[in-house]
């Protein structure tokens, strides 16, 4: 009975926004058209460049990914790390070093598709490079011996072949796009207001809520209707290897390179100065400390709720195919709206943050998470789980030694990276908190009142706390691993 | 003599219905029939792992098909034998004798004899991902007999071994059969299996419509 229960209550859950908002659903007035109009166009343009820009970055580094011979695994997990880095570590921490390396920043639209694509082009060449070498596997040792050319491959064998991959890629980074709330609101200054910056608006600061749930049905139902096109029918990888090197380029590596050299030396010219600046950071030392610790503390706290949610999955074990198609197909509701439930729900009062940013933060990543792996595992163990069943074993007994055993690495893992999302996050907190809470908020206003140099200094003490919370986690696992 | 009545099973693009087919309870009964024929979805139809509507399994009076999975009792093993790759061979055997809650007395008699039989010793305490072929097949006829089934199932237990290694498996299984006197059905396609081991042969042709 619990477990039929669990895959409801997980959905209720991740869906309870929409609910709140449908309760809130009257006497709405309509937005001004011009002021939708223009919010809509900015999330459209600024997303689909975003996404065009990021595919056709990833698509050269992935050449550069795929010119590493599979026996190189150190290069090549070297190569994948640089890849994914940006992935790991907080967004404010690579909007310091992007912030730093492009002087002037251009804000609005261009500066938006700039960070997107210059935080997101490495997760796009590992998806990318995973197709590349599942789906030209099968034609590339026929085409080399033809005589076929690298670039002639690419345009006639091997993008053809790998289209529809490419467009669900396009499809998931667009509607990630789309709905991004942390970079529009650093980078996206007057000109570059998205919907999802809109709503922040017309909650936080104009106080109109009437319109920002308006606005905010307008971006679900958006995205609802591209979850329809995204996640269908994915072929699973092929795990074989085979010597793809000839198709790939050295140029894809070297810009990897090049970029990262770029956002590393930007990052430390900025804590240079910062350094020299220390002294200005010493009246607010009580602040930064106070900051650190709520980071830390907001970090694990999102980890314990993420574990949660994961034991009760594999406690359930054998998920239903309505609810798998669920979490591959729902797209987190936006950040905003989340927030603005909990807003509306809570009492204001700051000792709530620690409740109210954990949760939002749980619900906003939860399906991600689920993408990431974690349902695709869960679901190997499809036949473990008949065969305890069919010894007799309970659930418990089948959770405690069957499933949880065999999934908890991968678990902790993932809830190791969402809580140093949430440690480094500045985007939830800014909205669900009053005052500069956390260090990720700290950091945001320092950037945003100009004082690069300070931010920079800060962003290392950030930086720490996740580190902490990361190796905190993983440590546990460690120790965990080696006890049993 | 267990009986099965109206097991049927409709999907998309397949169907059968077996309407009765008495199986024995004692020595191994064999239902063969080339591959695609259907044979492995009656037998996870009586195992609970797919609905087969309305049907009944009548066995010493008893109606395992109305049972949940896990109080029917079964023995299974499958040809990819399944075992719990993160346990050893021995914690794969005592987690089949916790989850039916065996007394430590019962198990204790139990695994001894069941250990000397199937020459266990050796690989005991080795992790099932780096048994042998050979080891993985007896760990999982230990799992399966270990709280003494109602019936023992078995899905083209020899498929995967070595041919080497199949009659010397085959003989292991009858002496098993015969020493603990547990019923067992054997879903095969090949001859030698039928000519080693059967009691009784069913061809699925003969019981489904």
């Amino acid at each position: 009975m619990v477990k039929k229960i669990i895959p409801f209550g997980i959905c209720f859950l991740l869906l309870s926004p929409c609910f709140v908002l449908l309760g809130l659903t009257q006497k709405l007035i309509f937005p001004k058209q011009e002021e939708l109009i223009w919010a809509l166009s900015n999330s459209f343009i600024q997303a689909f460049a975003s996404a065009t820009l990021t595919i056709f970055l990833g698509f050269i580094v992935a050449l550069g990914h795929l010119k590493i011979p599979s026996h190189r695994f150190i290069v090549r997990s070297f190569f994948e790390t640089l890849c994914l880095v940006t992935q790991f570590i907080p967004v404010v921490v690579s909007l310091v070093a992007i912030l730093n390396l492009i002087q002037p920043f251009p804000m609005g639209v261009v500066g938006i598709v700039t960070v997107h694509a210059f935080l997101n082009f490495g997760l796009a060449a590992i998806l990318i490079s995973q197709h590349m070498r599942s789906i030209c596997i099968e034609t590339s040792d026929v085409a080399r011996t033809l005589g076929v050319s690298r670039f002639l491959f690419w345009r006639k064998v091997g993008i053809p072949q790998m289209k529809r991959e490419l467009a669900l890629i396009f499809i998931y980074l667009f509607s990630m796009f789309f709905t991004s709330f942390s970079i529009p609101l650093v980078v996206g200054g007057g000109r570059g207001t998205t919907l999802e910056i809109l709503i922040y608006e017309k909650m936080r600061l104009s106080s109109d809520w009437s319109s920002a749930i308006i606005l905010a049905w307008v971006q679900i139902i958006f995205i609802f209707a591209l979850s329809l096109f995204a996640f269908k029918n994915r072929k699973k990888a092929v795990k074989k290897e085979a010597d793809l090197t000839w198709l790939g380029s050295y140029f894809g590596a070297g810009f990897l390179v090049l970029v990262m050299t770029g956002l590393f030396v930007g990052y430390s010219s900025g804590l240079a100065e910062g350094w020299i600046q220390r002294h200005e950071l010493s009246i607010f030392s009580s602040d930064f400390i106070y900051g650190f610790f709520n980071s830390l503390l907001i970090g694990l706290m999102t980890y314990f709720l993420v574990i949660g949610i994961f034991k009760s999955f594999v406690f359930v074990g054998i998920l239903p195919s309505w609810f798998d198609r669920f979490m591959n197909g729902y797209l987190a509701p936006s950040t905003s709206l989340t927030c603005f439930v909990f807003l509306v729900l809570t009492p204001a009062d700051q000792a709530w943050s620690y409740i109210k940013i954990p949760i939002a933060f749980t619900i906003l990543s939860i399906p991600g998470l689920y993408r990431m792996g974690f349902g695709e595992r869960l679901g190997d163990l499809k036949m473990q789980i008949e065969q305890a069943a069919l010894l007799g074993a309970p659930p418990y007994l089948t959770f405690k030694y069957v499933t949880w055993p065999q999934i908890k690495s991968h678990a902790r893992f993932l809830g190791a990276l969402v809580s140093t999302w949430a440690c480094g996050d500045f985007a939830v907190s800014r909205i669900l908190s009053t005052q500069d809470f956390t260090l990720g908020l700290i950091v945001q206003t320092l950037l945003s009142t100009y004082r690069m140099s300070l931010a920079s200094l800060v962003s290392v003490f950030l930086l720490l706390a996740c580190f902490i919370c990361f190796f905190l986690i993983i440590g546990w696992d460690y120790v965990d691993r080696r006890k049993s | 003599m267990s009986i099965v009545e109206n097991l049927e099973v409709v999907r998309k693009d397949f169907s059968l219905k077996v309407s009765k087919w008495v199986i024995r309870d004692e020595g191994i009964h064999v239902l063969s029939g080339p591959s695609g024929s259907g044979k492995t979805t009656i037998l996870r139809v009586l195992m609970g792992l797919e609905n087969g509507s309305r049907f009944s399994w009548k066995f010493l009076g008893e109606n395992l098909a109305i049972l949940p999975i896990e109080k029917r009792r079964l023995g299974v093993v499958f040809q990819t034998w399944d075992l719990f790759p993160h346990m050893t061979a021995i914690e794969n055997i005592e987690f089949a004798a916790r989850a039916r809650g065996l007394e430590e007395s019962t198990l204790n008699n139990r695994w001894e004899w069941i250990q000397e039989t199937l020459k266990m010793t050796p690989f005991l305490n080795t992790k099932a991902a780096d048994l042998s072929g050979g080891e993985k097949q007896r760990t999982a006829l230990a799992r399966a007999l270990i709280a003494k089934p109602r019936i023992l199932l078995l899905d083209e237990p020899f498929t995967a071994l070595d041919e080497s290694l199949r009659d010397a498996a085959r003989e292991l299984l009858k002496k098993l059969v015969e020493i603990d006197k547990v019923p067992a059905l054997l879903v095969t396609h090949d001859s030698r299996d039928i000519q080693k081991l059967a009691n009784e042969v069913t061809q699925i042709s003969d019981i489904i419509k």
